[in-house]
């Protein structure tokens, strides 16, 4: 490929060869020493240390996310545990609040069914009451009643067998007796 | 059949002859493509999503990839070699397997190797010296006598040629490999019948151009980052 370079070389005979401890070695070892510092420098300065602190960077820049991200977790765990807790605190106070309720509907509903029977028994009482006083307003109907048949059947009677005076005698103590009876009554 | 390196230009400085060879205008191409690359990324960058696609995956996929192999194979004080061992193992890979793109491979030649080597060396004891300090520069006397109060004196040559030999061994290990694979694929070229040619390269470019070559240019990462981090460890 270089051969092409030949014919741009000198008329000189070059000094070719393949291995040699001449001046030429030394030359040859410092331009390569000089190619190698550039060179060095070059890649140094334009890749790898700019590709280098890309890396650092973007190293530093995920373990500042993952760091983050843990902090937030634990802060989201933290929220998580109080939640919890306000939770079990609610179910707590839910759970007093109706036992509170249940048992104020128990006393209530005591309450409400003594008053109840109170009533029911001052209704029955009064029920009762007006049964007996009807009873016995029907006892004394009914004894007038009976009382004023016999007396009528006891007038038949005695009209037919007894004389006018007899019977104005009897009829006079009878009222009479009637009416202390009555009166007694 | 010639494989040597081919010589381009000639200059003269302060009386020395200088040439530029082939070896450095593959080095440039393949410095221009990562520099290529290298832009089209600073440009991309300013795109770049915090949820990655396509592109921006590749490129993150590349840096994350030897940013793990960086903290995998070296002590975390190091990682600032990070930009450094990116761009010789960006460069190696890309050097090694430029075969496939009929370039001769740069660390086919020994120079560059060696350049990398001599880096390695460098900063083997400037680390050693900076983390460890006197601990480091008595290590050169280990194993101590006595059950370690006396510095080992005899050892210290040994010890010196070691150290000595450790970008050698590294720009010799790269440099044997992949000239190897140059050579064998140079004469596959310059000697096979027409229809060998054809056919026969291709699992012999995916061995020593692909295969071989991205393991080169992995192997002298490796090491030369587990020589720098050894040297540089406290303990």
């Amino acid at each position: 490929m270089l051969n092409f370079l030949l014919s741009a070389a000198p008329a000189l005979e070059p000094p070719n060869r393949l291995f040699g401890l001449d001046m030429q070695m030394w030359v040859s070892i410092g331009i390569s020493l000089l190619n190698f510092s550039a060179l060095a420098f070059v890649l140094s300065w334009l890749l790898y240390k700019p590709v280098r602190n890309f890396l650092a960077k973007r190293a530093e820049k995920i373990a500042g996310q993952l760091s983050h991200a843990a902090e937030e977790m634990e802060k989201a765990t933290g929220l998580k545990t109080l939640y919890d807790q306000k939770l079990r605190d609610i179910d707590a106070e839910r759970g007093a609040i109706l036992d509170e309720a249940r048992k104020q509907a128990a006393d209530t509903s005591r309450e409400l069914l003594a008053e109840a029977k109170a009533e029911a028994d001052a209704v029955r009482a009064k029920a009762q009451a007006n049964v007996k006083m009807e009873w016995e307003r029907a006892q004394a109907e009914m004894k007038q009643a009976i009382i004023e048949v016999s007396a009528a059947m006891a007038s038949k009677f005695i009209s037919q067998v007894m004389d006018d005076d007899t019977r104005d005698k009897l009829f006079a103590e009878t009222v009479a007796e009637l009416g202390e009876l009555s009166w007694r009554n | 059949m010639n494989f040597d390196i081919i010589h381009l230009w000639r200059f003269e400085i302060g009386g020395f002859e200088i040439w530029i060879t082939e070896t450095h205008v593959t080095t440039w191409i393949i410095m221009g493509a990562l520099i290529a690359l290298a832009i089209a990324v600073r440009i991309a960058l300013k795109n770049f999503k915090d949820v990655p696609g396509g592109f921006q995956n590749f490129i993150e996929l590349i840096v994350e990839t030897f940013d793990s192999f960086l903290k995998t194979n070296a002590d975390p004080k190091l990682m600032f070699l990070g930009n450094w061992y990116f761009t010789v193992f960006a460069f190696l890979l890309l050097g090694n397997i430029c075969g496939v793109f009929f370039l001769r491979p740069p660390s086919s030649d020994w120079a560059v190797c060696f350049a990398f080597a001599i880096v390695t060396f460098v900063l083997i004891h400037v680390m050693g010296v900076r983390y460890r300090g006197a601990g480091y520069l008595k290590s050169f006397f280990e194993p101590y006598m006595a059950k370690g109060k006396i510095p080992n004196l005899l050892l210290f040559p040994l010890n010196i040629i070691g150290e000595l030999a450790r970008p050698v061994s590294l720009s010799f290990r790269m440099f044997g490999n992949i000239l190897s694979g140059t050579i064998l694929l140079g004469l596959l070229y310059g000697i096979a019948p027409v229809f060998i040619r054809v056919l026969f390269p291709v699992p012999l470019h995916m061995y020593f151009d692909l295969f071989s070559g991205i393991l080169q240019a992995f192997i002298f990462t490796v090491l030369s980052l587990a020589f720098i981090s050894a040297a540089a460890e406290t303990e």
